[in-house]
C-alpha cells in the first residue's frame, strides 16, 4: 500500500507539464546522443551537469536520468544500421543488428531493440522500486565501520570487474584516492596538496574534472579516427516483429531481464557488461550457436533488453548506499550533491520528491522512447549523417561554457582541459578513466569513515572487524582482493621461473 | 603496449613517492587519532609498491618477449588533438579580456575551418549560427554569468 502511495506521489510530481517537457528533453538527448557515434551518456552528463545545477533537484535528476536511459536505446539504432555502435553497451549489438539489416530485417532488429529496451526498462524500474526502500532502511543501521568497509568491498567489486588490467584499474583508482585528498581537510581544516593555489583549497572541482576525463578526452581521440558510415536506410520496414521472432525473443528478453538487473547492482557492473554478458549466454544455451554473428534475432533482444535493465538497477545503489555503480551514476550523484542532497539511505526520508521523481519519470520516459524511437526512426537515421566535424566544436563549446559558467572563474576551465589531456592519456595507454571517478567520489566518505571509526575504535583496525555487517564487507573486499592479486603472483612466478630456466 | 606499460608505470611510481614524502609533512596521527596525513600516505604507500610490481612486470615481459615498437597508428598525439587543446587553452586564457561572444567566434571558426575541414562559407556560417545560439541559450534563457568584453558582449 505504501508502495502504491509513493507511486502516486511520484506520478503527481512527475506528470506536470513542465516536468513532463524535462522529461522528454532527457530522453531525446538521450536518443540523440545514443545514435550519434562519437558522445556516450558519460560525456553528456558531464557536459549538462552545470545546466541541471540551474534547475530544481528533482528535474535535474529525471533529466539525467533520462538522458542516461534514453542513450542505450538510441545506441542500437547506429549499431543496426551502420555497425558503430552509438555507445559502448550496444557494441554486441553491431554483431547481429548489422548482418540483420544486410538481410533486409532492420525494421524487424530496431522494432526488437525497442521492444526489449522497452520490457527491460521497466522490469527494471519495477525492481528497482521494490528494492530501494528497504535496502534504503537496512542501510540506516550502518555506522562508519560499515560504511567503510561497504565501500572498500565495493572498490573490490570495481577493480575485479575491469574490463582491462585490474592493475591498471587499481592504480587509477588510487590517482583517484588522491586527487579527492587535494584541499582542506575535512576535520582539521589543514591545506593537503594545494600549494597556495585558491581554487584548490576547496578541492579539486568535479564538474570540470569529469567534463575533462568524458567530453574532451572522447573528443580528441575521436579527432584522429574517421566514421565511415554507410547507412543502410533503404531497408528499413516492418518495424514490428512477427509471431516467429517474438517467439524466438522471448527467452533471451527474459533472461536479458534477470541478467541485466542482477549485473546493474554491482559496483562496475555497466549496462556494457550487462549486454555482452547476454550475449555470451544466450550464444551458449542457443541449440544453434552457429547463427549468432549471421543475424539471430536472440542475438539483438537479449542484449538490448539486458543493458536497459541495467540501466534501471544502477539506481539502486547509488540513491540507498550512495555508491555509484557505474561513470554515469556517479555523476548524477555528483548531480546530488551539487543541490546539496546527499545520496545513501537518508535520501529517501530527506527527499522523497527526489528519490520517487527518478522512479516514476523512468516509467514516463520509457514510454516516451517507444513512441520516440518506432515512428521517428527517419529522422534518427538522417540524423546520422551529421558529419563529426560539424559536432565536436558544439561539444567542446558545451564543455567550455560549462565549466567556466560553474563559478565564473577560468581557472576551472583550465582544469578541465588538463584533465581532458590526462583523460586522452589514459586512453591511449589504456586505463579506464572510470575507477578514477568512482574512487574520486566516494573517498571523502571513505576517509571519514576510516577516520571516524579508528577514534571511535579502542583496538586499533580490529574495528572494522567486530560488526557483524563490517565483517561481511571485509571478508568479500579480501576475497576479491586475494583472487585479484594471487593469479597475478602466479603469472609474474611463471614467468620469472620462465627466464630462469 | 609494454613500453607504454613501463612509462606509465614509472609516472604512477613517481607519483606515490612524491605522495608518500608528501604525507609525512603534514600532520599524520596516531591510529587512535588519525591526523589529516594518514590517508594520503597509505595512500601513496600502495600506489608506489602497485606500480613498482608493474613496472617489473612489464620489464620482465619485455626481456622476454622483446620490445614492441611505436608503430605510426599507435602515435601519442596527433595534430589536430594537440591544436585543439591550444585552441582551448587560448579560449580559456582570452574569454575574460575579450569577452563570451568574441572568442566563441572566433573558436569556433578556427574549429570548423582548420580542424573539421569545412569550406571558408560553411565555417564562418555555422560559427556565427552557434555563438548566436549559444548566447542566447547560456546568457539570455539560463542567465549564465559569463565575460563581458569591450564590445559589450
Amino acid at each position: 500500500m505504501d508502495i502504491l502511495q509513493n507511486i502516486a506521489y511520484g506520478f503527481s510530481i512527475v506528470l506536470e507539464p513542465a516536468r513532463l517537457l524535462v522529461c522528454f528533453l532527457g530522453v531525446l538527448i538521450g536518443t540523440l546522443i545514443g545514435v550519434l557515434p562519437g558522445i556516450g551518456p558519460s560525456a553528456t552528463v558531464a557536459i549538462l551537469l552545470p545546466v541541471s545545477i540551474s534547475m530544481g533537484a528533482a528535474d535535474a535528476m529525471i533529466l539525467l536520468a533520462g538522458i542516461y536511459y534514453g542513450s542505450m536505446y538510441g545506441g542500437s539504432t547506429t549499431s543496426i544500421l551502420v555497425n558503430i555502435p552509438g555507445e559502448s553497451a550496444s557494441v554486441v549489438t553491431c554483431i547481429d543488428g548489422y548482418q540483420m539489416a544486410r538481410q533486409g530485417r532492420a525494421g524487424v532488429a530496431l522494432g526488437m531493440s525497442a521492444f526489449g529496451s522497452f520490457i527491460g526498462g521497466t522490469v527494471g524500474i519495477v525492481g528497482l522500486m521494490l528494492l530501494a526502500p528497504p535496502l534504503s532502511e537496512f542501510a540506516l543501521q550502518f555506522g562508519p565501520p560499515e560504511y567503510f568497509g561497504m565501500i572498500l568491498c565495493g572498490f573490490s567489486i570495481l577493480i575485479y570487474l575491469a574490463s582491462g588490467s585490474k592493475i591498471k584499474a587499481l592504480l587509477i583508482a588510487f590517482l583517484g584516492i588522491f586527487l579527492a585528498e587535494i584541499g582542506n581537510d575535512l576535520v582539521t581544516g589543514e591545506q593537503r596538496f594545494t600549494f597556495g593555489n585558491l581554487t584548490l583549497m576547496d578541492g579539486i572541482p568535479l564538474v570540470p574534472m569529469v567534463m575533462g576525463l568524458f567530453g574532451i578526452a572522447e573528443v580528441l581521440v575521436n579527432l584522429q579516427e574517421t566514421f565511415e558510415r554507410v547507412v543502410l536506410s533503404s531497408t528499413i520496414k516492418n518495424l514490428l516483429p512477427n509471431l516467429a521472432d517474438w517467439k524466438a525473443s522471448l527467452g533471451p528478453i527474459g533472461r536479458g531481464t534477470i541478467l541485466g538487473f542482477f549485473l546493474g547492482l554491482l559496483p562496475g557492473g555497466s549496462a556494457t557488461l550487462a549486454s555482452f554478458a547476454s550475449y555470451a549466454v544466450e550464444k551458449r544455451i542457443s541449440k544453434h550457436p552457429e547463427r549468432f554473428g549471421k543475424g539471430a534475432i536472440e542475438g539483438v533482444a537479449g542484449p538490448e533488453t539486458a543493458n536497459n535493465a541495467a540501466t534501471s538497477s544502477a539506481f539502486i545503489p547509488m540513491l540507498t548506499l550512495g555508491i555509484p555503480a557505474n561513470p554515469v551514476m556517479a555523476l548524477v550523484m555528483a548531480a546530488l550533491l551539487c543541490h546539496g542532497l546527499q545520496p545513501g539511505p537518508l535520501l529517501l526520508v530527506k527527499s522523497p520528491d527526489v528519490f520517487w521523481a527518478i522512479i516514476t519519470s523512468m516509467y514516463v520516459g520509457n514510454v516516451m522512447l517507444v513512441i520516440l524511437n518506432l515512428p521517428l526512426i527517419g529522422l534518427w537515421v538522417k540524423l546520422l549523417k551529421v558529419p563529426y566535424a560539424v559536432l565536436f566544436p558544439l561539444i567542446l563549446l558545451f564543455c567550455l561554457i560549462g565549466s567556466y559558467s560553474t563559478s565564473s572563474n577560468y581557472q576551472e576551465v583550465i582544469i578541465m582541459i588538463i584533465f581532458g589531456i590526462i583523460g586522452y592519456l589514459m586512453r591511449k595507454f589504456e586505463y579506464e578513466p572510470v575507477p578514477l571517478v568512482f574512487a574520486f567520489i566516494l573517498t571523502p566518505l571513505l576517509e571519514r569513515a576510516f577516520r571516524q571509526s579508528l577514534a571511535m575504535s579502542h583496538e586499533g583496525f580490529m574495528i572494522f572487524l567486530r560488526p557483524p555487517i563490517a565483517l561481511v564487507f571485509m571478508i568479500t573486499a579480501f576475497v576479491l582482493i586475494a583472487l585479484l592479486i594471487f593469479p597475478l603472483m602466479k603469472k609474474g612466478a611463471s614467468k620469472t621461473g620462465g627466464l630462469h630456466g | 603496449m609494454r613500453r607504454y606499460d613501463m612509462i606509465s608505470s614509472l609516472v604512477f611510481l613517481a607519483c606515490g613517492v612524491f605522495i608518500t614524502v608528501s604525507s609525512l609533512r603534514i600532520h599524520i596521527g596516531t591510529f587512535e587519532d588519525p591526523g589529516p596525513g594518514l590517508f594520503p600516505l597509505i595512500t601513496g604507500i600502495l600506489m608506489g609498491i602497485i606500480s613498482g610490481g608493474m613496472f617489473i612486470k612489464s620489464c620482465l615481459q619485455s626481456t622476454s618477449a622483446g620490445q614492441e615498437p611505436l608503430g605510426a597508428d599507435k602515435r601519442l598525439w596527433h595534430n589536430k588533438s594537440v591544436a585543439t587543446v591550444v585552441i582551448m587553452f587560448l579560449y580559456a586564457l582570452t574569454v575574460d579580456w575579450l569577452g563570451f561572444l568574441t572568442v566563441t567566434l572566433l573558436i569556433l571558426f578556427i574549429l570548423y575551418k582548420a580542424i573539421g575541414g569545412l569550406s571558408l562559407k560553411v565555417s564562418l556560417g555555422g560559427a556565427i549560427l552557434t555563438a548566436a545560439i549559444a548566447y542566447i541559450l547560456f546568457k539570455v534563457w539560463l542567465n549564465v554569468q559569463l565575460p563581458v568584453g569591450p564590445l559589450g558582449v
